[in-house]
């Protein structure tokens, strides 16, 4: 489904992504373990096309991805729906009026008549446990109440990638555990999931295959868990992060 | 609306700066008393020039596949008072200036007047005498429609002088060679059709945005806000007054105003001011001038007014759709 | 599998979705994400030019002359002293390093379409020569302009202005105003971006989105100055600005500059 070879980037002169060589294949329930300012989010951006490679082919479903398959709106739009980004700020996530409003903001641009847009936003705040912030504005929410209507306005979407920057952060252990399951169970459904966390511990009995970064930027463990498993050595290391 | 250099004389431009002074002045002074109040203003306003540039370079779209972008004036003068904004804009337009070359070093008097003062005073003013009546909406939607559009006219007046008053000996224009009688109706129909609306529609939208969210984020207006506007209005209209007497551009002795001066008058004067003499062509043909702008008209009316007309149907226009439109969704909801 | 009882997936949500996106030329939000990747992109350029000690000149000389010379070129008739100035500003780029010269030359022909587009029409009202003469006056001061830009960073730019005495407000507003460009820049960068992600098909209340982007922006810009005056407040600041002037040496370079300068001054008046 998506393919890296020999991906550099740098904001700057100095590289924050440096020779990725990665390839994710549909239904894959994807995390990525690495230190702070290793380049998870610089990967995740890049996987949305936020940002392109300074150096290196990035494909998506045989498709190259680039500044040029952009301009092309339709392109665009599909890019956008099959691949949903909770990014890992939420606060720059989230700018309408009311939450209803914000979940709703997808699914209305894709031309779903009323009452299907308000099946899905209440089905997706059901999902959240968050149907009392409904009328909310989601400018006064907390930030781990920001976090959950960020996935659901995401989710809204429903894409056949889901992609979240450290989703589990800041939110309470029940918050937490519910996530996990939405992750588990759209994982089931056959969509592909790529994440990121500090916590290794805590999905390692989720997640399909690791992949850990290091803070030269670079990969340095790629491997299915139930690899990870096997090595206590590795557990340690990765629980130890 | 960012006048580049070279398009204004450098004796217009020392003449917006003259007129700029004392707002200015009367703004750092004002804001000083505001700050004493509030001592958060100070911050407040340096990330406020900060969101008034970022206004300014964002594009927004237009139908027809092109894009604008908003001022922000009047939006600013709403959320901050318009004092606060004006000294924002004024420093954001400063560093436009300086350190992206957007909007000319000379003429940021002239910017400055267009942007700083004119959008954001004309705005509020009409924003707080709608406010009076409980349209705060519409108030700042006609505010930033006719405060862009008579920042817009007063753009168009400064470039369109420009061929009149500054000739070479052949009469060719040495700076902006677009008469009143291209300038006033190109900027006019740009402002009037497209970007007054996008500026009226962006400022009422984030207004309502702030008021709804937010609403103790907007500025109000000392204890009595009436008086308040009167004060500022007096001000305003000191300062209007100031550069009437300034003009034309410092250039013409105090004995004519401006505007009253016909071909035979304006030889002299210019000359007398050091400039070399030599009868504009147009002039020479026999164009005199009319009071207060030249006699180049549209269906009979002079353009500057017939801009203006413009403006105020176009309002009234609006002031009915809106009407018509907020009755209608009443009854749905 | 254990948090599996407790969660019902709609089905919607466990299907695949068929959408297929409507055609609308629409790339707005890309275009202004590129311009503000391009504001950012400048913040983090000019700090390295910084650190480049090859043209430290006195940034308040430079200003002046700058002014002066835009003054002049904008006041001139006569060809051979536009002339003059262009030599010697093109003398002065040819002594940056290249890639500060570089940077300068790309602007001239995007400067140039504008200052076309502006004057060409008034080929009907007056001759080629008045055209040439407002084109080449322009460009000219637009290349003076961008030396001085591509020669002074944010923070000299900030020593002039104290070195103009303006008011300690003023200064103070600026100072803040940098700093928040950069950190304001970001966020809406990052805002635009989830906009344009969640952008999959057609807005019909595309201002409505765009401008609760900037009513955002402005909510978090007053919540920030709260912040940070009480952070100020803290550090023990009482509501007064004052700024240590710093007096930058002269060196030989601005002195040679100044006689140029001075010299131009006098060419233009004979
Ligand atoms: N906008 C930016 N401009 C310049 N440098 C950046 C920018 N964003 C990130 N970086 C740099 O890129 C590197 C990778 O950052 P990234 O955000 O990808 O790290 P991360 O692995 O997501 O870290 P964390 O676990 O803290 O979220 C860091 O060195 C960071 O300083
Ligand atoms: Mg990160």
């Amino acid at each position: 489904m998506f393919s890296f070879s020999n991906i550099r980037y740098g904001y700057t002169d100095k590289l924050s992504l440096n020779n990725i060589n990665l390839s994710i294949k549909k239904n894959e329930f994807v995390c990525l373990l690495g230190p702070n300012g290793s380049g998870k989010s610089t990967l995740f951006k890049l996987l949305n096309g936020l940002i392109y490679p300074s150096d290196g082919q990035y494909t998506f479903n045989d498709q190259q991805i680039n500044a040029h398959f952009f301009k092309n709106s339709v392109n665009a739009k599909k890019f956008h729906q099959q691949v949903g980004f909770v990014f890992q700020n939420s606060d720059v996530q989230l700018f309408n009026t009311t939450v209803y409003d914000e979940i709703a903001f997808g699914p209305r641009q894709m031309g779903f008549p009323e009452p299907e847009v308000n099946k899905r936003v209440i089905d997706c705040l059901t999902l959240l446990n968050i149907n009392k912030l409904e009328n909310r504005v989601p400018y006064h929410l907390s930030g781990g109440e920001k976090k959950l209507v960020a996935i659901a306005s995401v989710l809204s979407l429903n894409p056949d990638v889901l992609v979240l920057d450290e989703p589990l952060t800041g939110l309470t252990a029940q918050a937490q555990e519910n996530i996990i399951s939405i992750m588990q169970g759209l994982h089931n459904a056959g969509k592909t999931i790529i994440m990121s966390t500090h916590n290794f511990t805590q999905i390692k009995d989720y997640v399909t295959r690791f992949i850990e970064f290091s803070e030269n930027h670079t990969i340095v463990l790629d491997a299915p868990t139930k690899l990870v498993l096997t090595n206590s050595d590795l557990m340690v290391h990765l629980a130890s992060m | 609306m960012h006048i580049p250099d070279n398009y204004l004389s450098p004796q217009t431009c020392i003449t917006m700066f003259v007129a700029m002074a004392p707002v200015w002045a009367i703004s750092v002074s004002k804001v000083k008393v505001q700050i004493k109040e509030k001592k958060e203003t100070v911050p407040l306003l340096g990330i406020a020039s900060s969101l008034s540039f970022l206004i300014m370079m964002f594009n927004l779209p237009v139908p027809g596949g092109t894009t604008a972008h908003a001022v922000g004036g009047t939006l600013l003068a709403i959320l901050l008072g318009p004092w606060a904004a004006s000294l924002s804009i004024t420093v954001a337009l400063l560093l436009q200036a300086l350190l992206f070359g957007d909007g000319g070093i000379l003429a940021f008097g002239a910017n400055a007047f267009n942007m700083a003062f004119i959008m954001p005073f004309v705005g509020y003013f009409i924003y707080s005498f709608f406010k009076r009546f409980n349209q705060e909406k519409i108030g700042a939607f006609i505010g930033a429609y006719v405060g862009i559009n008579l920042a817009a006219l007063i753009v168009a007046v400064e470039l369109g002088i420009q061929p009149l008053l500054f000739q070479d000996q052949g009469g060719n224009p040495l700076y902006a060679p677009y008469p009143l009688s291209i300038s006033v109706p190109a900027m006019a129909l740009t402002h009037l059709l497209v970007v007054g609306w996008v500026e009226a529609i962006f400022t009422v939208l984030v207004f309502s945005f702030v008021k709804k969210v937010s609403p103790n984020s907007i500025y109000l207006a000392g204890n009595h806000p009436q008086s308040n506007v009167k004060k500022m209005l007096s001000r305003f209209y000191l300062i209007i007054g100031g550069l009437a007497v300034l003009s034309p551009l410092g250039l013409l002795a105090s004995g004519t105003a401006w505007g009253e001066w016909s071909a035979s008058d304006i030889l002299p004067t210019l000359t007398q001011n050091g400039l070399k003499a030599h009868m504009p062509a147009g002039m020479a043909h026999g164009l005199d001038f009319k009071p207060f702008l030249p006699d180049y008209s549209l269906f009979g009316v002079s353009l500057p007014l017939g801009y203006i007309f413009s403006a105020f149907s176009a309002v009234i226009i609006f002031i009915i759709l809106f009407k018509l439109v907020t009755h209608e969704k009443s009854k749905i909801s | 599998m254990k948090n599996q009882k407790y969660l019902n997936m709609p089905d919607w949500l466990s299907s695949p979705e068929n959408y297929s996106p409507v055609k609308q030329k629409n790339t707005f939000l890309q275009q202004n994400r590129g311009r503000l990747l391009n504001l950012l992109s400048l913040f983090s350029d000019k700090t390295e030019t910084t650190s480049q000690p090859l043209n430290r000149q006195n940034s308040f000389i430079q200003l002046l002359t700058t002014i002066t010379l835009i003054l002049l070129t904008s006041l001139s008739r006569n060809i051979s002293f536009i002339w003059i100035i262009y030599m010697y500003q093109f003398l002065q780029i040819a002594l940056l390093p290249k890639l500060n010269m570089l940077t300068i030359l790309k602007r001239i022909p995007i400067n140039l379409v504008f200052v076309l587009l502006f004057i060409l029409p008034s080929f009907f009202l007056t001759d080629a020569k008045t055209v040439i003469f407002f084109v080449l006056k322009t460009n000219l001061i637009l290349i003076i302009v961008s030396y001085f830009m591509n020669t002074n960073t944010f923070f000299d730019i900030i020593i002039v202005l104290k070195k103009c005495y303006f008011p300690d407000i003023i200064i103070f507003i600026i100072d803040i105003t940098i700093k928040y460009l950069k950190i304001l820049s970001e966020s809406l960068y990052a805002m635009t971006s989830a906009m344009e992600l969640r952008s999959v098909g057609v807005n019909r209340h595309q201002y409505q989105s765009l401008s609760n982007l900037f009513g955002s922006l402005y909510l978090k810009t007053k919540s920030t100055a709260l912040e940070m005056y009480s952070a100020m407040e803290a550090r023990g600041f009482t509501g007064n600005y004052h700024f240590t002037r710093t007096k930058q040496r002269l060196n030989l370079s601005d002195i040679t500059q100044t006689c140029i300068t001075i010299f131009l001054i006098t060419l233009f008046f004979n």
